[in-house]
């Protein structure tokens, strides 16, 4: 370790001196302070609150990991060109060491930045909620669902196979012919996405209704929330007016929430303010779009409709966040440190942003891999076309598989929309699956460049 | 007969530089044989690409030889524990530019897991040694090429080595640089360290080491003690002090005689290095300024 | 004289050690891979067949532009000013004008290969993304294996002759997807899709004997987003005068998103507020150059409004390229 700090020191004053950190720290006061400037909420104490943590932990998370990348990739790489590290490694100086020296550097970097740019979230959201004279009463609400930590509950996941195989049959037997050359499969499978979305909209004079069912029943004076995720504008819609009805299975109108505004976006409702549900175990809410017919609003699949219970505060849960995406973005800087340990800077940057561009690109991965699996089950396939199709599910499958380990359910995004990130997941999250992939690629990114020649020609 | 084993030592040292396809595109060293003994001065000679900085780089562990064997210390040359006693100056002083002097040597000196006390003390001797200690927070970036090269020199001796390795240590320095480094390695070859000193300035070895070899295309042309290698048996020179015209004929007429031709007579002459040092010197005592370097090469207290 | 007989040498010089950097030739296989793999990346075409492929893989040009850029820039100017070379070649008798200028010619020609390279393979994914859930594998596979044919020639070549693998390799590949987009041209094979309305219900018929069309309004699209890599490697030039690579990748990228955004940020401000309106002017505003959507609408783009944006993109660039002039007139150079 005491020779670790040295380069760890050296590496921080670097970026300090080189006036890295103040490039990095005027992006990150533009996104903190001019970007919210320059957005316009609902005008609302909420919309602008729920706006300015969405718009500023998004671009900050987007900001830290260019960062990271640059910065860890910049790590070795510019000592190897600049020939600095020709005197460090005749010294007594392990490359190990001089790797997590590396490492530590720009994870101690990211650690404050984030920690800063989570500090200045919080105290602009204190600050833009004090600047109203709000009613107890009004506080109180706002306290419980804005600045707050809130447990989701879902719909429950249907199983739309059966629907679907019995959808497709009633088309095919009203004269409808499947497009081009799909496979039974694909076009059931079709039928499945179709029927998802179904379940997840609203048409303009029928009623949608979904149920949650509560493993606790609800306290007394527990502030409830709905939770709605929603885009019209597919659908031409350029303003949305509808009416939410909320109630429990024996009394299904308790609380009718009119909505009017936007035809997207995130919005989160609060009721039992009185005490009504208290004691259910089971809610109903039911939608009914205004307008002419025709008009139509979808909300995401599965998480566009739910219910949220309070579940702590707002501070511990942003910071639990922000440390799982520290933890994300050491990760990254391992990466970073290792190709920059056996690339030039810009090759390295290029593979780590590959790598990230991936991540991002998981979603697509295995919506890809389910496709072409139901694909893969027609029996007319030309040879050559089927052993070019496994080989995509195959590396599709092998690329799914190496970011597996990195899947972290987007934690800010998650605070965000006030979303609670239990202690425990943290916890697990960074001892089991970050700490051994950090070994992992240190242990790779180490070892190759312990084996790499230093200050060679030709 | 007393065997002590060497300093550096090679056997039939290789390196050869490959392209992609792991072609050999260059034999930069081509089964070299060293061995240091402790206390000596050792230079590598040889013009550019003749692989002595190749040489150098295998035997700080950089580069891995390809055919041959190596030893530093008793160890292979990667090992840290052999790194712990040696000192490097490159052929350039690849320095942090944003670091100042002391900074450069404190970070160095922490590399050696040198604290506190200790380490001021040694980093002020140096910085006074190499007469850098009034640069003050001046970063090493805005350094001149002579300055970089002193504050190198500086970093290469903090852990007080016990083998110190100078690549081309007298390049971009002034003669007064120049002569302070040379007594520099002298001083400490006489407190007992072993020198391997890189260089195509021949003034410079022949005034400061005990062997040398000298390299071409990679391979050794010429080995052994600089006395041995520059002495020429059928050329004898008489060196004569101060003599008065009378004696001078007289000697000459006598020379005559026993050579048969009258012998040609010339004043000695100081070379340009001495007479440099001498006029700056003077200077010097004139207008009782100075460059910021000790007028000797003095080592530092803790090398001494 | 020599002055105008040293201005070509150092485009030339540009030219040649650009594609040099590994991570152009990445980027640029990059783009081509991305684009090619759109097709069946992208699913869903939401009834308008390769209306997301064609946006995707336009607005990854357009980032490609930005990407190439800034190092191309970086290299060209600040590199060669702290390497000290671009003291040796001011030393010689070339104005700082005529240095400034030929750097920007030579990235800008290297910017105008990979931007056509970016457009012939668009024109490919194109085609290849006409049916949903059936990329055009006669289309898609000529272009991978083009681009693996070019790393392996230009590997055969760095073999036999050692020339720099990077550069070989990306001028095989602007090569060899010319042929490939001959290739799909003269061997189209596919059928062609139609929409055909049933009742309720769209059908996709096939019409054997009958080919994918190429879109051929891609080219005037492209040819816009050219205009704009043009003004983004002004403006990095400018940058990267003063700037290392991360204070001018920052800037350019600022002014990346600012334009794409000022309609939206500032626009609707600028009846109201002074700063508002001169900082919305003094943007250049990338919207102008995005075609896209018109593609979409129209079906066609006028090269006249692609004059306009030129003409727009040529105004901006001289003014930067003005600005980096004087800069770099009142410069020290080591």
């Amino acid at each position: 370790m005491s020779r670790i700090l040295p380069i760890t020191l050296l590496t921080l004053r670097s970026i300090l001196r080189e006036k890295v950190a103040l490039c990095m720290l005027a992006l990150l006061a533009g996104v903190l302070f001019l970007l919210p400037s320059g957005l316009e909420g609902d005008g609302t104490l909420s919309g602008d609150v729920r706006m300015y943590i969405r718009y500023t932990l998004g671009f900050s998370a987007l900001l830290m990991a260019g960062m990271t990348l640059w910065v860890s990739c910049a790590s070795i790489a510019t000592d190897l060109t600049n020939r600095r590290l020709h005197m460090v490694l005749t010294k007594p100086v392990s490359r190990w060491q001089l790797w997590w020296g590396k490492w530590l550097a720009v994870t101690i970097l990211i650690s404050i930045l984030m920690t800063l740019s989570g500090m200045v979230t919080l105290w602009r959201v204190h600050q833009r909620v004090g600047e109203e004279s709000l009613s107890e009463h009004d506080a109180a609400v706002i306290q419980q669902t804005l600045i707050t930590a809130r447990t989701p509950v879902d719909v429950p996941e249907k199983d739309f196979r059966e629907e679907a195989v019995q959808e497709v049959k009633s088309r095919l037997e009203s004269g409808w012919l499947p497009p081009g050359q799909m496979t039974e499969e694909e076009v059931i499978l079709q039928a499945v996405l179709y029927l998802r979305t179904l379940e997840f909209s609203a048409r303009a004079g029928e009623e949608a209704s979904w149920t949650f069912a509560l493993a606790q029943p609800v306290g007394e004076g527990e502030l409830l929330q709905l939770g709605l995720a929603f885009d019209g504008t597919s659908m031409g819609m350029t303003s949305l007016q509808g009416t939410w009805v909320l109630g429990t299975p024996d009394a299904p109108d308790l609380a009718v929430i009119p909505i009017t505004g936007s035809p997207s976006g995130t919005e989160v409702f609060p009721f039992n303010e009185q005490g009504e549900f208290d004691g259910a175990t089971s809610i109903t809410a039911r939608f009914t779009l205004d307008g002419e017919e025709g008009r139509m609003v979808f909300f995401k699949p599965a998480t566009g409709v739910r219910l949220y219970r309070p579940g702590g505060r707002f501070a511990p849960n942003l910071f639990r966040a922000v440390i799982l995406y520290t933890g994300l973005l050491a990760l990254l800087a391992a990466l970073g440190v290792a190709t920059s340990g056996m690339f030039s800077l810009p090759v390295a940057c290029y593979v780590t942003a590959v790598f990230l561009f991936m991540q991002a690109f998981s979603g697509v991965v295995s919506e890809v891999i389910e496709l072409e699996s139901a694909a893969l089950t027609r029996e007319d396939i030309p040879a050559m076309e089927r052993v070019l199709r496994e080989t995509r599910v195959a590396a599709f499958k092998g690329i799914q598989l190496a970011l597996r380990p990195l899947r972290l359910g987007q934690p800010l995004e998650r605070v965000a929309s006030g979303e609670r990130i239990a202690p425990g997941e943290v916890a697990g999250t960074l001892g089991l699956r970050f700490l051994p992939l950090l070994s992992v690629t240190a242990l790779v990114g180490g070892g190759l460049f312990l084996r790499r020649e230093i200050g060679g020609a030709v | 007969m007393m065997s002590e084993e060497p300093i550096v030592y090679t056997q039939g040292l290789q390196k050869i530089f490959k392209d992609f396809w792991r072609r050999p595109r260059a034999r930069a060293v081509d089964g070299i044989d060293l061995s240091l003994k402790p206390g000596e001065v050792y230079g590598l000679l040889g013009p550019n690409g003749s692989g002595k900085s190749t040489t150098i780089k295998v035997l700080l562990g950089l580069l891995h030889p390809d055919g041959g064997e190596v030893r530093v210390l008793g160890r292979p040359p990667r090992d840290v524990q052999v790194k712990s006693r040696v000192g490097y100056l490159p052929e350039e002083s690849y320095l942090y530019p944003y670091l100042d002097a002391r900074e450069t040597l404190r970070f160095y000196a922490a590399l050696f897991g040198l604290k506190g006390e200790l380490r001021e003390q040694r980093i002020d001797q140096l910085l006074d040694m190499v007469g850098l200690a009034h640069t003050g927070r001046r970063r090493v970036g805005e350094f001149s090429k002579g300055m970089a090269r002193r504050i190198g020199l500086a970093q290469a001796l903090i852990n007080d080595p016990d083998l110190v390795i100078l690549d081309e240590p007298t390049s971009g320095l002034d003669p007064l640089g120049t002569r302070q480094v040379k007594d520099i390695v002298s001083a400490l070859a006489k407190r007992g360290k072993t020198i391997l000193l890189s260089s195509h300035l021949l003034a410079d070895v022949e005034d400061v080491c005990d062997r040398v070899t000298i390299l071409y295309g990679g391979k050794v042309r010429a080995s052994g003690p600089i006395r041995e290698l520059l002495q020429m048996a059928n050329n004898l020179q008489i060196k004569l002090g101060d003599l008065p015209d009378e004696k001078r004929e007289e000697l000459l007429t006598a020379l005559e005689g026993v050579l048969g031709t009258r012998p040609d007579i010339e004043p000695t002459r100081r070379d340009l290095e001495t007479l440099f040092l001498e006029v700056v010197a003077q200077a010097r005592r004139e207008t009782g300024e100075g460059s910021g370097t000790r007028e000797e090469g003095e080592l530092a207290g803790f090398l001494q | 004289m020599s002055d105008r007989s040293s201005f070509f040498p150092l485009v030339r010089l540009t030219c040649v050690e650009i594609p040099r950097q590994p991570a152009v030739l990445l980027l640029t296989t990059t783009l081509i891979v991305f684009i090619g793999a759109l097709p069946f990346l992208i699913t869903h075409n939401l009834g308008e067949p390769g209306k997301l492929v064609r946006d995707s893989s336009l607005a990854m040009m357009f980032l490609g532009s930005l990407l190439l850029a800034v190092p191309s820039a970086c290299n060209a100017v600040s590199s060669e000013i702290r390497r000290g070379t671009a003291g040796a070649i001011l030393s010689k008798p070339i104005s700082r004008m005529r240095f400034l200028i030929a750097k920007y010619l030579g990235v800008s020609a290297i910017m105008l290969v990979f931007s056509g390279m970016a457009t012939l393979t668009i024109l490919i994914s194109d085609r290849a993304a006409a049916r949903a859930f059936h990329p055009g594998w006669n289309f898609l596979i000529p272009l991978f294996l083009g681009v693996g044919l070019s790393y392996v020639l230009a590997a055969l070549i760095n073999f036999a002759t050692g020339r720099p693998f990077a550069s070989t390799a990306f001028w095989c590949l602007a090569a060899v997807l010319i042929l490939v987009f001959l290739w799909t041209l003269a061997f189209p094979g596919g059928k062609e899709v139609r929409h055909e309305q049933h009742g309720d219900h769209t059908h996709e018929v096939e019409y054997a004997g009958q080919v994918v069309p190429v879109r051929w309004e891609i080219i005037p699209a492209c040819a816009a987003l050219t205009c704009a890599a043009f003004m983004i490697q002004a403006l990095a030039l400018l940058f990267a005068l003063r700037l290392g690579v991360v204070p001018t990748l920052s800037a350019c990228t600022g002014f990346f998103l600012l334009g794409l955004m000022s309609d939206y940020l500032l626009a609707r401000r600028a009846a109201d507020l002074i700063w508002a309106r001169v900082l919305y002017h003094v943007m250049p505003n990338w919207q102008h150059f995005w075609l896209a959507d018109a593609l979409t609408a129209g079906g066609s783009v006028p090269w006249a409004y692609v004059g306009h944006a030129a003409g727009y993109a040529l105004f901006w660039t001289l003014g930067i390229l003005l600005l980096a002039m004087g800069l770099f007139d009142r410069m020290e150079v080591r």
